[in-house]
């Protein structure tokens, strides 16, 4: 579990829990009660996702993985977001890892779960330019030459950065729908 | 309240020119502006549709992404030529997401989504709940934000309808001032056509007035140089009146000459009754003028066969006897000649005649009746007075009758004087007294048969009328003339006859 995560847990399982059919509501927007920040990431992990395109794809029929690299701060929300869900017109499939896989085996997007700007900028060099869309919560993870980095506002919404040079290095293409709410950074 | 037939013609015509006219335009602009109503409306939604359709998908990832102020943003870019009132996007769970307004002081949109009609609260899919309607002067659009199938809000977009009002209200001045211009031109076309047709008729009405009033057959109404109806209606008008007047003119003919003609039956009838009257004066006249001196001579025979006169006395009675039966024979004498001369039977033995000696003669036959009655005869013959060829005993009985018709008009005492004169190829014989003379309106008729001034049977003066008629008559038949003058009654009378000179004499 995500360690920023666990003491807003700690309050609203419980809630959750007496509420009948919470689960239901879970990632929808209209949820009863504000989602959590995860469910909200989950959800926009999913629409990364959507509003990118991947110069090679596997074939239709095979899942398009997204992967979880390091200690997966989602908890059940991931699954719950992605339940049933297609991307590009592949059922969506969370692959969990502790390490950076092979090259041949390399999700087309990878949550790089670490917190540490060291551990960040090494996964994202080992991937080089391959296409692989990284997502992360680093502070500053699009600057380090992650792609696409979570960060919350003052008002406690959350917003990402984009590392657009990084992004058409590796021959993604990202819709401008995603752009125009990013913040572009400059990154190496 | 005039009906509407009895108007004049221009004004119906114009009246109809402008009640048509008036019907087509506000036909066409009641079409027009209805049509661009639902045009402009039908158009404004497709724009609004279409607007709503790009905005929508531009608005899905800031649904997707929870950025408010980037739907907001979106929003504002709604195109600004449209009437746009205010944009909200809601939530698939229908609270209110992001808000844009043209005017901020106006009305929020609600902050929550009233279902549409036919969707239930809730519902999460797909199903069409585009729809437009008319809130007020709003036309609301509502477009649903769809991304990879699933249903992430409802964009509603209230446009403003007052610009329609406007507009509406633009084209009603506009039509309004068209169909003030039209009415205006209709206007003055129907003056115009009023004029074309309306004057002509009532110059024509007035001219067919003016025949009517005073049966003036010359006038005519203007000719008009056209070949239409009015054209054809004038000419024929006009062509009609020459006919009339013509007819007129013919009945006026004929008229005055039956009217010459009963004037001349007139006087041919009163001629002859004239006529007729001086006859039956003259058989009273002339019964009366012969029986005088048959009862002179009957009543002195009587007596002288009786016997036992004084032999004075039975020589004054044989006298009488001798003269009245001279003048009983004279008058047969007289109504002889008449008759001889009025049927062309007296025959003149002409030769040269000496008037002056011939004078000398006719005064000494009526001397004795002069001296009787103191009467002063005179003769002026100037020597040397030319000769005239005529009968010499009818020249003498003009001078006898004019002679004795002097005396016997002349009262005891007066002067008759003849008087023998040459001028100019003439020879004239006056004979002058200073008797009773002769009325002015008589004086035309002294030379005809059978007049006498005093018809009546108690006169004074006797004799039958015929001295003077005879008188005309001869010296007529020597080609001579005869003239009567007078000043009047009591005033004398001067009787001159005028002869042709003789060739070969004179002075």
């Amino acid at each position: 579990m995500p360690r920023r995560l666990r003491p807003l847990l700690a309050v609203l399982l419980p809630l959750w829990a007496a509420l009948p059919g919470a689960h239901a509501l879970d990632g929808g927007p209209e949820a009863a009660r504000p989602p959590s920040e995860y469910q909200v990431k989950a959800a926009f992990l999913y629409h990364f996702a959507q509003l990118v395109d991947w110069p090679a794809l596997p074939p239709p029929g095979q899942a398009f993985e997204i992967g979880v690299l390091g200690d997966d701060p989602f908890g059940p929300h991931l699954e719950a977001a992605l339940a049933g869900k297609t991307v590009h017109e592949r059922p969506v499939r969370v692959q969990r890892y502790r390490t950076l896989p092979e090259p041949s085996r390399r999700p087309p997007l990878l949550f790089v779960a670490a917190l540490d700007a060291q551990e960040v900028e090494r996964v994202v060099r080992a991937l080089g330019p391959a296409p692989v869309l990284t997502v992360g919560e680093c502070p500053g993870f699009a600057g380090r030459g992650g792609m696409i980095g979570f960060r919350l506002t003052a008002d406690g919404r959350v917003a990402f950065d984009i590392n657009l040079r990084q992004a058409e290095r590796s021959g993604l293409r990202m819709s401008s729908q995603l752009l125009k709410l990013a913040h572009i950074v400059a990154g190496p | 309240m005039k009906r509407a037939r009895d108007l004049p013609i221009g004004t119906r015509l114009t009246l109809t020119l402008l009640v048509v006219s008036g019907i087509a335009l506000a036909t066409a602009s009641a079409g027009f502006i209805a049509y661009d109503r639902v045009s402009t409306a039908a158009a404004m939604e497709r724009r609004l549709a279409g607007e709503a359709e790009i905005v929508g998908f531009n608005a899905a990832s800031a649904i997707l992404f929870r950025d408010p102020e980037s739907a907001a943003t979106t929003l504002g870019a709604l195109s600004a030529d449209l009437p746009v009132a205010s944009a909200a996007i809601y939530t698939a769970g229908g609270d209110l997401f992001a808000v844009y307004q043209r005017d901020p002081a106006a009305a929020r949109p609600a902050p929550r989504l009233a279902p549409s009609p036919g969707q239930s609260p809730g519902q999460n899919d797909v199903a069409p709940t585009a729809g437009n309607e008319i809130e007020g002067r709003l036309l609301v659009v509502r477009e649903p934000i769809v991304f990879e199938g699933t249903r992430l809000g409802t964009l509603v977009i209230r446009a403003d309808l007052s610009e329609r009002e406007q507009r509406l209200r633009r084209y009603l001045v506009i039509a309004a001032t068209v169909f003030v211009v039209a009415l205006g031109v209709g206007l003055l076309g129907g003056l115009g056509l009023s004029r074309v047709i309306t004057r002509p008729l009532l110059q024509l009405a007035e001219v067919a007035r003016g025949v009517e009033e005073r049966g003036d057959f010359t006038r005519r109404a203007p000719p008009l140089d056209r070949g239409d109806e009015l054209g054809l209606l004038v000419s024929a008008f006009n062509s009609m009146l020459s006919g009339l007047q013509q007819r007129d003119r013919q009945l006026r003919d004929a008229q005055a000459e039956l009217e010459q003609r009963l004037e001349e039956r007139t006087q041919l009838y009163q001629q002859a009754e004239e006529a007729n009257r001086l006859k039956d004066e003259f058989l009273a006249t002339l019964s009366h003028e012969l029986r005088t001196p048959l009862n002179a001579i009957v009543g002195w025979t009587a007596l002288l066969l009786q016997g036992g006169l004084e032999p004075e006395v039975q020589a004054r009675a044989i006298a009488t006897i001798d003269r009245n039966a001279r003048a009983q024979a004279k008058l047969v004498e007289d109504v002889l000649d008449v008759s001889r001369i009025v049927s062309g039977k007296l025959a003149l033995k002409v030769q040269r005649v000496d008037l002056g000696a011939l004078a000398g003669l006719a005064i000494d036959s009526v001397s004795h009746a002069a001296v009787a009655r103191q009467i002063t005869l005179a003769l002026h013959a100037p020597p040397g007075l030319p000769a005239v060829n005529g009968d010499p005993d009818r020249l003498q009985q003009v001078m006898w009758n004019l002679l004795s018709n002097a005396i016997k008009f002349t009262p005891t005492g007066g002067h008759v004087t003849m008087t023998l004169s040459f001028a100019r190829g003439q020879v004239e014989m006056e004979v002058r007294d200073d008797g009773a003379g002769i009325a002015h309106e008589f004086l035309p008729h002294v030379f005809e048969r059978f007049r006498q001034a005093d018809a009546s049977s108690t006169r004074t003066h006797g004799g039958l009328g015929l001295g003077l008629a005879i008188v005309r008559h001869l010296t007529e038949m020597h080609g001579g003339t005869v003239r009567a003058e007078s000043a009047g009654v009591g005033q004398g009378a001067a009787f001159t006859v005028s002869l042709p000179a003789a060739a070969g004499t004179g002075a």
